[in-house]
C-alpha cells in the first residue's frame, strides 16, 4: 500500500528524517510513535506530498508520490496537524470545496458528504461556519475532510492533540471505526493511545526508527519494567533497603521528600506477587502507605527499555 | 506475513557515528529544480522577444482607429495622395512623445503615427525633445530662422521645411475660450493642416518674391532669410522703363521703404496687377526730415481703401514707450482678432511709424483690417501742418491688411508703417527670432496662402459636454446619488452577510 | 480550477473585502464623475474617468490580490492545494480569475456612470469600449503581479506591500526611465569615459530610456481613451499576465522539489 524507503530530509544542516523506512500493508493502523521534534509531521508531509524529501522515495498504491503526484495522492486522506480549515466557510460549504478538489464526481458528491458527515457525526452543525465550532468538532471536520473521495490511505497527524479527554475518547472511536474501510496512518506522542488503536507501532526518535513492532510484542516489552508510585509515611533512607530486598524490585528511586513524606519511583516486574510483596514489606516497617499506582510508562522509559538490551 | 517481518525488525540498530555521511539528495529533485528554473527563464525569454518582435511587425498595422470620426487616421483623400508621393517628408515632433505636458498630444500623436503608417516609409516621424538633446535645434535650422519652439512639428522635405503649430490646428469654441477662459476645439483641422504642408514642402514650388527697384531700395538681405522658409525666393524688379511687365510667377511684389513717388507707369502697371489678384506689400515709414510727397503710390493705396498721411504717430502711453523721451519709438501690439487668427506674438517695436488712415468711402468689397495696433492712446502728429483735430488720440494702426473680393480677385495690399519689420538695420541689432520677423514671415505665409489641391477634410470634435445642461441642483442630485448608491448599498451588503454568517 | 476560482470568489464576498473595494472603486469613481457632472460645462467624458481609474490600481490591486495566498500559507489550509489530486496550475488560474472576476464587477460603477451619462443625454464615445478593455488587461497584468507576490510571502501586510512597490514602480517607470539615462549621460559626459561624442552620449541616454519606457505598461495603454484602439499593447499585458501566472505556479510548485 504504502512504501517509504530511505527517507532523509534536511532543514538547512539539521537532519529531520534520517533514513526511515518502512511498508504499511492495506487495512492495518499504523502508530506513529514520538516525542515532538522527532520527525514525525515530517515524515507525513513528505508522505503526502506537501514537502519534498531530501532523498528517499515514497510511493503509495504503486505511484510515486514525485512522478504521479496526482494519482498518488487520490489514494490519501491527509489531515495535518493544524486541520486545513477555512474559517470563513460552513462545514458543508467547506466539505463541498474538499470534494470538488478531489475531483468527486457531481453526482454522488451531495450524497458522499452526508455520508461522511453521519460517519463522523457532525451532520447537525453542517450549516455552521467552521470558525464557531469548537475544537474538537473543528478536528472532526478535518478528519472528515480526509475522508471524502474515499481514499484508501488516511494518514493523521496528533489527532487527538488540544482535545478534551471526552473528544480524545470520541476521536479513537472514530478512527477506529474507519479502520474497517481504510489503511490509517496516525501519529501521536501518548504511548497508551497507540496501544489502544493500533495494529502496528512505529516509534521513532531524532528521525530516526527505534522500533517497529506489532503492537502486542511492544505492550510485552513495554511491561517488562512496571512503575508503581509509591508515597509512604516515612523516611526514604528507612524505605530504601526493604524496598531493594523485595524480590521483582528492580529499581527505587526518591522523587520527593518533605515533611517525612516522600515519593518513591518503583521500578519492578509487573506481576500481583511483587506488589504484594511491595506492601507487606512496608507494612512491615509500620509506615502507613497513602498512595499506591501504577504509572504510565513515559516515552523516554519506552525508547530505553526498548533500546536497552535484553536481560 | 507483515506482521512477521514487523516482528523480525522490531529492534533497528542505531546507526554508529560513521554511518552518518552526508546523504546526496535525489537526483530527481534537481532535475525538478532545473526544469522549473529553466522553464521560467524560457518563458521570460520568449515573451520579451515575441514581444519585440510583434511590437516591430504588428504595432502599425494592427492599430485601429475607434473615434467615431476618424480623428486618429487620415482620410480617404490623403491616403490617395500620400500613395502618390514621390519624395520622402521628414516630420519632426520638437518634444518627447510621451510627453503629458502636451496638451493636444491627443489630437496629434495617433494621427501623425498613421500619416507615418500609411505613407509606406515615405513619411518619416521623428519625437525629439529640444531639451533633452539640444543638436536638433542647430541640426533642423541651422541659420536660425525659423525660431523653432517645443511642442511644434517640423516638416520636411529637401529644402523645403515649415513648422506647425499645434494650437493653430483647430476652431476653437470661441463662447467657452471668451466666457470661461476654456480650450475647447470645435472643429479639428489637423489632417488638413499636415496634408496641406506635407504637400507643400513636397511640391518643392518655391515661391518668387520680387522687389521694386528703382526708389532707393536697400539691402534686403534679412528680409530674406525671414522669407526663406515660407519657401520663397526673391530678387529685383525695376518697372521703369519701356514694355516692362509684372512677370506672372510674381506671387508677391513688395515695395520697401521708396524714397521717392512711382512713376505713372508704375502705377498703372500695380494697380493692373492688384485688378489680377496680385498681392503687394508696401513698407513706408515717416522720415520728419525729408517729407516727400507721393501721389501715384497714394493712388494705389486709395484704391485699397487706405490713404498714407504725411503724419506720423506720438506714442503717449509710457507703458508703450521704451525710451519715455522719444514718443516715436514705442510698442505696438498685435491687433487681437488677427493674433486669434494667425499665430503671431504680441508685442513689436516701431519706429517713426507712419499714420495710415483707412478711407471711409471705400469700394463695399473692400475689406481693411488692423493687423498691428498702437496702445489706446496714441496721438498722430502732423508736422507740417496744423494738428488735424479730426485725429483725436486713440488707437492707431501700424500695419493694415486690405483685400479686394471685387469678382472674387481676392487681390491683397499689406502696408506697414514702420520699417523695423524689414529694414536690415533693425535685424542687425535684433535677432530673427524677433517678433517682428515672426509676424513678417506668418503674415506673408498667409497671405501667400499655399494652394491646397488636396483639401482633407474637417472633423468636427464631438462634445462631450451634455446637450441637455443640467440645472445646479440636478447635478447635485445625481452627483449624491452616484456618490452614495453603489459604495454604500456595496457596505450594507457586506455589512449584512458578515453578521449574517457571524453567527452561523 | 472552478472549484477554486468558486470558492475564492465568493470567499471575496463572505469578507468583507471583495464589498470594501467595490465601495471604495465607487467612492473614487462617483467622486469624479460628480465632479464632471458639476463641472461649469457639464463635460462628462467617461474616457477621463477611466483614466484616472487608472492610477488607482497601486492601491486597489494588493487589496485584491495580498490575501490570495499568503492567507491560505497562514492558515494551514495550502495543505490542500498540495496534497489533493488538484493540480497546482488549475489553482493558480483559479485563483487569478476570481480576482479578475472580481476587478470585473467593480467595473459596475463605471458602467452604472455610463448609463448616468445615456439617461442625461450626453456623449460616449467609441472609444471608451476600447478603454474599458485597456484598463482591463492592465488590471489582469496587475493582478498575476499580485498575484505573485502574495504567493511569496506568508503575511498578507508583507504581501500587500510588496505589490504596492512593484505597482508604483511601474506606474512611474516613464520618470523612472529618464531619470537613469539623465544620471547616464551626466556620468559619461563627467568622467569622459570611452571618449564619446555629445550626440553618442545623447542617443545612448535615449537608447536606455527607450528601453526601459518600452516596459511601461501605462503609456503603452494610454491610447485607448482616446481612440487608438491597438492589439499589441493588449498583447504584451496579457502575455506578461500569462508570465507572472507562470512563475506564481513555479513558485507554488517549489515545495515539490525544494530542499529547505
Amino acid at each position: 500500500m504504502i512504501e517509504i524507503s530511505n527517507l532523509v530530509k534536511f532543514y538547512g544542516d539539521k537532519r529531520a528524517v534520517n533514513g526511515i523506512s518502512f511498508t504499511v500493508n492495506q487495512g492495518e493502523i499504523l502508530g506513529f510513535l514520538g516525542p515532538n521534534g522527532a520527525g514525525k509531521s515530517t515524515t507525513m508531509n513528505i508522505i503526502t506530498g506537501y514537502l519534498s524529501a531530501t532523498s528517499g522515495k515514497v510511493t503509495i498504491n504503486g505511484y510515486d508520490i514525485l512522478e504521479e503526484p496526482e494519482l498518488a495522492k487520490k489514494n490519501i486522506g491527509y489531515l495535518p496537524e493544524i486541520p486545513p480549515l477555512f474559517m470563513d466557510m460552513t462545514v458543508s460549504e467547506y466539505l463541498e470545496y474538499v470534494a470538488e478538489l478531489k475531483k468527486v464526481p457531481k453526482d454522488i458528491r451531495k450524497k458522499q458528504i452526508i455520508d461522511v458527515m453521519k460517519m463522523v457525526h457532525i451532520g447537525n452543525v453542517s450549516g455552521r461556519l467552521i470558525h464557531n465550532l469548537s475544537k474538537g468538532y473543528k478536528q472532526r471536520v478535518g478528519i472528515a475532510q480526509t475522508l471524502i473521495g474515499n481514499p484508501e490511505v488516511i494518514i493523521l497527524d496528533e489527532p487527538t492533540v488540544g482535545l478534551d479527554p471526552n473528544q480524545v475518547i470520541e476521536v479513537r472511536k472514530l478512527i477506529t471505526s474507519l479502520s474497517k474501510n481504510h489503511t490509517i496512518i496516525f501519529s501521536s506522542h501518548i504511548l497508551s493511545e497507540v496501544q489502544a488503536i493500533c495494529d502496528r507501532v512505529i516509534i521513532i526518535n531524532n528521525g530516526k526508527i527505534v522500533a517497529d513492532a506489532p503492537t502486542f510484542e511492544l505492550s510485552s516489552r513495554v511491561e517488562d519494567n512496571v512503575h508503581y508510585l509509591l508515597v509512604v509515611e516515612a523516611p526514604f533512607s528507612t524505605l530504601q533497603m526493604p524496598l531493594r530486598a523485595v524480590p521483582g524490585v528492580n529499581s527505587v528511586r526518591s522523587l520527593a521528600e518533605k515533611n517525612g513524606i516522600c515519593q518513591i519511583d518503583l521500578a519492578c516486574e509487573g506481576s500481583m506477587e511483587v506488589r504484594k510483596s511491595i506492601s507487606f514489606a512496608i507494612a512491615r516497617l509500620n509506615a502507613p502507605i497513602l498512595e499506591f499506582r501504577s504509572m504510565e510508562p513515559s516515552l523516554e522509559d519506552v525508547f530505553t527499555s526498548i533500546t536497552s538490551p535484553k536481560k | 506475513m507483515a506482521r512477521k517481518t514487523a516482528s523480525e525488525s522490531i529492534l533497528r540498530e542505531t546507526p554508529g557515528r560513521s554511518a552518518k555521511v552526508h546523504v546526496q539528495s535525489d537526483s530527481r529533485f534537481k532535475v525538478l529544480k532545473y526544469a522549473s528554473v529553466l522553464s521560467v527563464a524560457l518563458i521570460v525569454g520568449i515573451c520579451i522577444i515575441l514581444n519585440l518582435i510583434v511590437d516591430s511587425l504588428l504595432d502599425k498595422p494592427l492599430t485601429f482607429d475607434a473615434t467615431s470620426v476618424k480623428a486618429n487616421s487620415v482620410s480617404v483623400l490623403t491616403k490617395n495622395y500620400l500613395d502618390s508621393l514621390d519624395k520622402k517628408v521628414e516630420i519632426y515632433g520638437l518634444f518627447d512623445k510621451d510627453d503629458k505636458n502636451f496638451a493636444l498630444r491627443e489630437y496629434f500623436i495617433p494621427i501623425m503615427d498613421d500619416y507615418e503608417n500609411k505613407a509606406n516609409g515615405k513619411i518619416e516621424l521623428k519625437y525629439v525633445d529640444p531639451d533633452v538633446d539640444p543638436f536638433i535645434l542647430t541640426e533642423l535650422d541651422p541659420n536660425n530662422v525659423y525660431s523653432l519652439r517645443k511642442y511644434t512639428y517640423v516638416i520636411k522635405s529637401d529644402d523645403l521645411m515649415v513648422t506647425l503649430d499645434p494650437y493653430n490646428c483647430f476652431v476653437w469654441n470661441s463662447n467657452l475660450a471668451y466666457n470661461y477662459n476654456l480650450y475647447v476645439p470645435e472643429k479639428n483641422l489637423v489632417e488638413q493642416k499636415v496634408t496641406g504642408l506635407i504637400l507643400y514642402v513636397a511640391s518643392g514650388r518655391t515661391m518668387k518674391a520680387y522687389y521694386l527697384g528703382g526708389h532707393g531700395l536697400k539691402g534686403h538681405g534679412a528680409l530674406d532669410m525671414i522669407i526663406s522658409p515660407l519657401g520663397m525666393v526673391s530678387s529685383e524688379l525695376s518697372l521703369k522703363g519701356e514694355n516692362v511687365q509684372i512677370p506672372s510667377d510674381c506671387e508677391i511684389l513688395m515695395i520697401i521703404d521708396p524714397d521717392t513717388d512711382l512713376t505713372i507707369t508704375e502705377k498703372e502697371l500695380i494697380k493692373t496687377y492688384l485688378d489680377d489678384g496680385g498681392k503687394v506689400l508696401l513698407v513706408s515709414d515717416f522720415d520728419t526730415d525729408k517729407v516727400v510727397e507721393m501721389p501715384n503710390l497714394n493712388e494705389i493705396t486709395k484704391k485699397m481703401g487706405i490713404t498714407l498721411e504725411s503724419a506720423i504717430i506720438h506714442e503717449n502711453s509710457a507703458d508703450a514707450l521704451p525710451d519715455v523721451n522719444n514718443p516715436y519709438s514705442s510698442i505696438a501690439f498685435a491687433d487681437p482678432d488677427y493674433a486669434n487668427y494667425l499665430s503671431v506674438p504680441d508685442k513689436y517695436s516701431v519706429e517713426n511709424c507712419r499714420y495710415l488712415k483707412v478711407n471711409s468711402d471705400r469700394g463695399e468689397n473692400i475689406f481693411v483690417s488692423p493687423l498691428i495696433i498702437t496702445s489706446s492712446s496714441a496721438s498722430v502728429d502732423f508736422p507740417n501742418t496744423q494738428i488735424d483735430s479730426s485725429v483725436s488720440s486713440g488707437q492707431q494702426a501700424v500695419a493694415l491688411q486690405s483685400v479686394d473680393t471685387t469678382n472674387n480677385r481676392n487681390s491683397c495690399l499689406i502696408v506697414i508703417g514702420s520699417n523695423t519689420f524689414v529694414s536690415d538695420e533693425y535685424y542687425s541689432e535684433k535677432s530673427l527670432n524677433d517678433n517682428n520677423a515672426v509676424f513678417t514671415r506668418n503674415m506673408l505665409g498667409d497671405i501667400c496662402q499655399i494652394q491646397i489641391s488636396v483639401l482633407a477634410p474637417v472633423k468636427s470634435v464631438p462634445s462631450f459636454s451634455l446637450s441637455k445642461p443640467l440645472s445646479s441642483s440636478a447635478a447635485t442630485a445625481w452627483s449624491i446619488c452616484v456618490m452614495t448608491i453603489i459604495p454604500l448599498g456595496s457596505l450594507i451588503c457586506g455589512v449584512y452577510i458578515y453578521r449574517k454568517r457571524r453567527h452561523l | 480550477m472552478f472549484a477554486i476560482f468558486k470558492r475564492e470568489f465568493l470567499s471575496y464576498f463572505r469578507t468583507p473585502v471583495g464589498w470594501v473595494a467595490i465601495s471604495l472603486l465607487g467612492i473614487i469613481s462617483g467622486y469624479y464623475f460628480s465632479g464632471m457632472l458639476n463641472s461649469s460645462l457639464a463635460y462628462v467624458d467617461i474616457n477621463m474617468e477611466i483614466d484616472y481609474l487608472r492610477t488607482f490600481f497601486i492601491i486597489l490591486i494588493p487589496i485584491i490580490t495580498m490575501r490570495l495566498f499568503a492567507e491560505e500559507k497562514k492558515n494551514g489550509t495550502d495543505v490542500l492545494l498540495y496534497t489533493m489530486p488538484y493540480s497546482m496550475k488549475s489553482a493558480v488560474i483559479g485563483k487569478f480569475l476570481a480576482a479578475m472576476a472580481l476587478q470585473v464587477l467593480m467595473l459596475v460603477c463605471l458602467f452604472s456612470h455610463m448609463i448616468v451619462t445615456v439617461i442625461l443625454s450626453g456623449y460616449i464615445s467609441p472609444a471608451t469600449w476600447g478603454a474599458i478593455l485597456a484598463y482591463l488587461v492592465l488590471a489582469a497584468l496587475f493582478i498575476s503581479v499580485g498575484m505573485l507576490t502574495s504567493a511569496m510571502t506568508e503575511n498578507q501586510i508583507m504581501s500587500a506591500v510588496v505589490c504596492f512597490v512593484i505597482l508604483l514602480v511601474m506606474s512611474m517607470l516613464s520618470n523612472i526611465a529618464d531619470s537613469i539615462s539623465e544620471v547616464v549621460k551626466s556620468l559619461l559626459k563627467i568622467t569622459h569615459l570611452f571618449g564619446l561624442s555629445d550626440s553618442a552620449i545623447y542617443s545612448i541616454g535615449d537608447w536606455i530610456r527607450n528601453a526601459i519606457t518600452w516596459f511601461d505598461p501605462y503609456s503603452k495603454t494610454e491610447g485607448f481613451t482616446s481612440g487608438v484602439f491597438k492589439i499589441v499593447p493588449i498583447f504584451f499585458c496579457l502575455s506578461f499576465t500569462f508570465v507572472f501566472v507562470f512563475i506564481t505556479y513555479r513558485v507554488l510548485e517549489k515545495k515539490r522539489w525544494s530542499q529547505n
